[in-house]
């Protein structure tokens, strides 16, 4: 009792944060039974089912953090449930992050001066626009609580000799990669502290000897190593993305950093320029106060003035200045990067996102997550100074009331229920009343078609119909129950859902035709079968408009027996795509060209001619990303076989006969509706392996990250057998 | 009068390289068609380090700066605090590069 009292009276102002925050995430409790659905992000559900398509999916690199997730949805956690804690696993460990952080580099810092920094870290408009827009719900932004840790760690290894903290740097940047599920954030955080090293040996805060090489280049190599089972499988995904980008139409690097442009002034409060009138403080939802909402625009310089405190009184031979400058610096770097193609650095990044690799941070939070750590550790060094003078508490707690405005929504509570960026144009009005949500209920009789998909074990994708996208690629509308976002089936059933918005003919939306078309649309099921959909929802909870289109065609496919009936509820009718139609996952064919041209013309005519010479292949999975098909006679005079995925070159063929030889089949580019080989003439026994080259990388580069951390782990026990161990004795 | 003039004609054959190199960058202001005003700032860029001015100085005009942005948008001037926060942006950018010289000629004195 006597130690918890000592323990509390010692941290009280740090536990006090940690309480606030505690109590934001209490204030902020999702309502029950609704997900996280819309813009591009639908919130894992059903870990227990989804989580090994995540982890092939991503080659395991998102894998510990929606291991979080796992185990909380094999506790029975609610889906609703698990929002809260994406919000506190996220605040919580930033403000743990930054408090680490503090304590390694500034030990004389009071703790009410840690405490107040950490809570900004934690909570404001940066980290609030996370989570009232889509993407605090994933893994993305996780890197944010890992920033300052790291770097307390890394300026602690190059400051100290206390080399634990190299290794402690290579284990924190182990579980960092949670968030490289993007990897562009691991390249912003590795240009992080490329930049601050810079500024570190130009101020003079670290002289680079040959120790301290040595240690940043252990730190360096230990973070690629443990760093590995990602990167390996990455390095072809980054080459075949490389030579999309150089061939697409589709992404302009110029116009997506004009988008993406953020003004100067904006990143000194932390707020995007674009689309900004979503973002709280500008999207302000209380009426009876809305006076506040201007005085709180520009209380949001708040953090930056204090963040510049210091420089007026900067004393060169004092090592706080060396570091104050080294962030400032930094700073300034990564405002250039922020404001991109913006006034007055328009054509000094046009070259800049031209770099390798660079053209990756053209989101605006790839490098505007790293806004708050530089302007946090700029105040946090100007409230030290600040301590001897006698306008401190004033400061301080003007500090404090900044902090708890700025982020007033996390405290007060509604942040998607009020706040969503979704519900921006529908002031004074709650998720409840909108006409879209982020935060829907999926209706329950979604969940009988699951039956339905368990009995049919074959591998289908999923389709829907009619047409009815939402405000983007990749996202559907379904009016009825506030949806603008991705198909939930992928998650709710296990099931690919055929995306209605992809090319799976280069250049040809098929969507976009069978809209528009006066065509007879029996095309659209020819279609559907040779992609592999099995079984299409018919949504009556879709556009009115589309629904109405699309009845006449429907009675049409109905009655020739292209789609059938399976089940009917009040939302959806399910139908299944009549067998005839259906090509199935694998499968091979013994025409010498089996390219579809990408338009209405002749199309049902050539899928028919395709049908006609299809061949089932008896194959077994071994996993989602690897299949074998035993070759025997079956496979006289076939020409090609097809693996009914979206065309990506990664997927690879090869043939291995029964004395262990390899061959390399090879790839037929003029199909572009799945992936096909050419399947050569000489072959009679043994086996064929499709497989996803990445996915096939993922366990060399894991066997070189547990080495890695074979290794730090003996280190760590060396170190306390030899130091610890010593001195108890 | 003719004190002025005589202090300014020492400090011109004093300083003659630094007014050619400010010579240089006025011209080349007016070569690459910037406004007056930003070759004006160029100039100060180049005597921060020139003449020099103290970091101290230079960081005070970028405080000065910072607290027009939110008075601009108070007035609804978006373009002003736009152009007010590229300023104070640059002046922060001299302060920082005047102060990482001032730190390294310190030591070097040492």
């Amino acid at each position: 009792m006597g130690f918890m009292r000592k323990f509390v009276y010692s941290y009280k102002y740090e536990l006090l944060g940690a309480v606030l925050l505690l109590f934001g995430v209490l204030m902020n409790i999702f309502p029950e039974g609704y997900i996280f659905l819309g813009g591009d992000i639908i919130q894992p559900i059903n870990m227990v089912e989804n989580f090994s398509f995540y982890f092939h999916e991503w080659q395991g690199r998102v894998s510990l953090y929606y291991g979080i997730f796992y185990v909380l949805d094999f506790l029975g956690v609610s889906a609703s449930f698990q929002l809260s804690w994406f919000l506190g696993i996220f605040l919580l460990a930033s403000y743990v992050s930054f408090l680490c952080f503090s304590v390694m580099v500034f030990g004389r810092a009071s703790s009410l001066i840690r405490s107040l920094v950490a809570l900004f870290y934690s909570a404001n408009i940066f980290t609030l626009s996370l989570f009232t827009a889509s993407w605090g719900y994933t893994s993305y932004p996780i890197v944010y609580c890992f920033v300052p840790l790291l770097t307390g760690l890394y300026i602690g290894s190059i400051q100290s000799r206390r080399s634990y903290l190299v290794s402690m740097f290579i284990l924190v940047s182990f579980f960092a990669s949670s968030s490289f599920g993007n990897p562009a954030f691991a390249l912003s955080l590795g240009l992080f502290f490329l930049v601050l090293t810079l500024m570190f040996v130009l101020t003079r805060y670290v002289r680079i000897t040959k120790f301290i090489a040595f240690k940043i280049g252990l730190m360096f190599f230990g973070a690629l190593a443990v760093n590995f089972f990602w990167i390996l499988p990455m390095i072809p995904q980054v080459q075949s993305g490389v030579q999309e980008v150089s061939q697409s139409t589709d992404l302009n690097l110029t116009e997506a950093l004009k988008k993406t442009s953020n003004k100067i002034y904006d990143s000194f409060r932390l707020m995007p320029s674009s689309e900004q009138s979503r973002y709280y403080p500008v999207n302000f939802p209380f009426k009876s106060i809305d006076w506040l909402e201007g005085l709180l625009v520009l209380f949001a310089f708040a953090p930056m003035f204090c963040a510049l405190i210091y420089i007026r009184r900067l004393d060169i031979k004092s090592k706080d200045s060396q570091l104050y400058l080294s962030f400032l610096g930094t700073f300034l770097v990564f405002i250039v990067l922020v404001t991109r193609a913006g006034y007055p650095f328009e054509v000094l990044n046009a070259y800049v996102f031209q770099l390798p690799g660079l053209n990756t941070l053209r989101g605006y939070d790839k490098t505007a997550i790293l806004l708050p750590f530089l302007i946090g550790s700029l105040v946090l060094i100007s409230f030290l100074t600040l301590l001897r003078s006698r306008y401190s508490n004033i400061i301080f707690i003007l500090f404090f009331l900044s902090v708890l405005t700025l982020a007033a929504p996390f405290f007060i509570g509604g942040i998607q229920t009020k706040l969503s960026y979704i519900l921006y144009n529908q002031k004074g009005k709650s998720f409840l009343e909108a006409k879209q949500s982020a935060l829907v209920r999926i209706p329950e009789e979604y969940l009988d078609a699951k039956s339905v998909f368990d009995e049919d074990k074959e591998s289908y994708k999923l389709g829907m119909l009619p047409y009815s996208p939402g405000s983007s690629v990749g996202r559907v509308s379904l009016p009825e129950w506030k949806v603008n976002g991705p198909h939930f089936s992928r998650y709710m059933y296990q099931r690919s859902f055929l995306e209605l918005t992809e090319k799976y003919f280069s250049g040809w939306k098929f969507a976009d035709d069978f809209l528009n078309s006066e065509h007879d649309s029996r095309w659209i099921v020819d279609l559907y079968g040779l992609l592999n959909v099995g079984y299409v929802f018919y949504h009556k909870d879709a556009k009115e408009d589309r629904i109405n289109k699309f009845e006449p065609v429907l009675e049409r496919l109905v009655e020739s027996g292209m789609l059938q009936p399976v089940q009917e509820r009040s939302r959806f009718t399910l139908y299944a795509v009549n067998k005839k139609y259906f090509f199935p996952y694998i499968y091979a064919n013994n025409l010498e060209d089996s390219s579809v041209s990408p338009n209405l013309d002749g199309l049902s005519r050539q899928i028919v001619s395709l049908r006609e010479n299809m061949k089932f292949l008896q194959y077994s999975k071994l996993n989602p990303k690897r299949f074998e098909i035993t070759v025997d006679e079956q496979f006289t005079g076939l020409q090609s076989i097809f693996l009914n995925e979206k065309k990506d070159s990664l997927w690879r063929a090869r043939y291995i006969s029964l004395s262990g030889e390899s061959l390399q089949l090879e790839e037929d580019n003029r199909i572009t509706y799945a992936n096909a080989w050419t399947i050569p003439s000489h072959i009679q026994s043994g086996k064929i392996v499709i497989s996803y080259l990445p996915a096939e990388l993922f366990f060399p580069g894991l066997v070189v990250t547990l080495s890695a951390l074979g290794m730090i782990s003996i280190g760590c026990i060396l170190w306390i057998r030899k130091y610890v161990i010593k001195r108890t004795i | 009068m003719k004190i002025i003039y005589l202090r300014l004609m020492e400090f011109f054959k004093a300083r003659k390289i630094d007014i050619f190199l400010l010579l240089i960058g006025g011209f080349m202001g007016i070569y690459f068609s910037w406004s007056y005003f930003e070759i004006a700032l160029f100039l100060i860029f180049l005597w921060s380090i020139l003449g020099p001015i103290k970091s101290c100085y230079l960081s005070r005009v970028a405080i000065f700066l910072l607290i027009l942005i939110p008075i601009a948008l108070m007035f609804e001037s978006r373009s002003v605090a736009e152009i007010v926060s590229v300023y104070c942006f640059y002046f922060l950018v001299m302060a920082v590069i005047r102060a990482i010289i001032e730190i390294r000629n310190e030591k070097t004195d040492k």
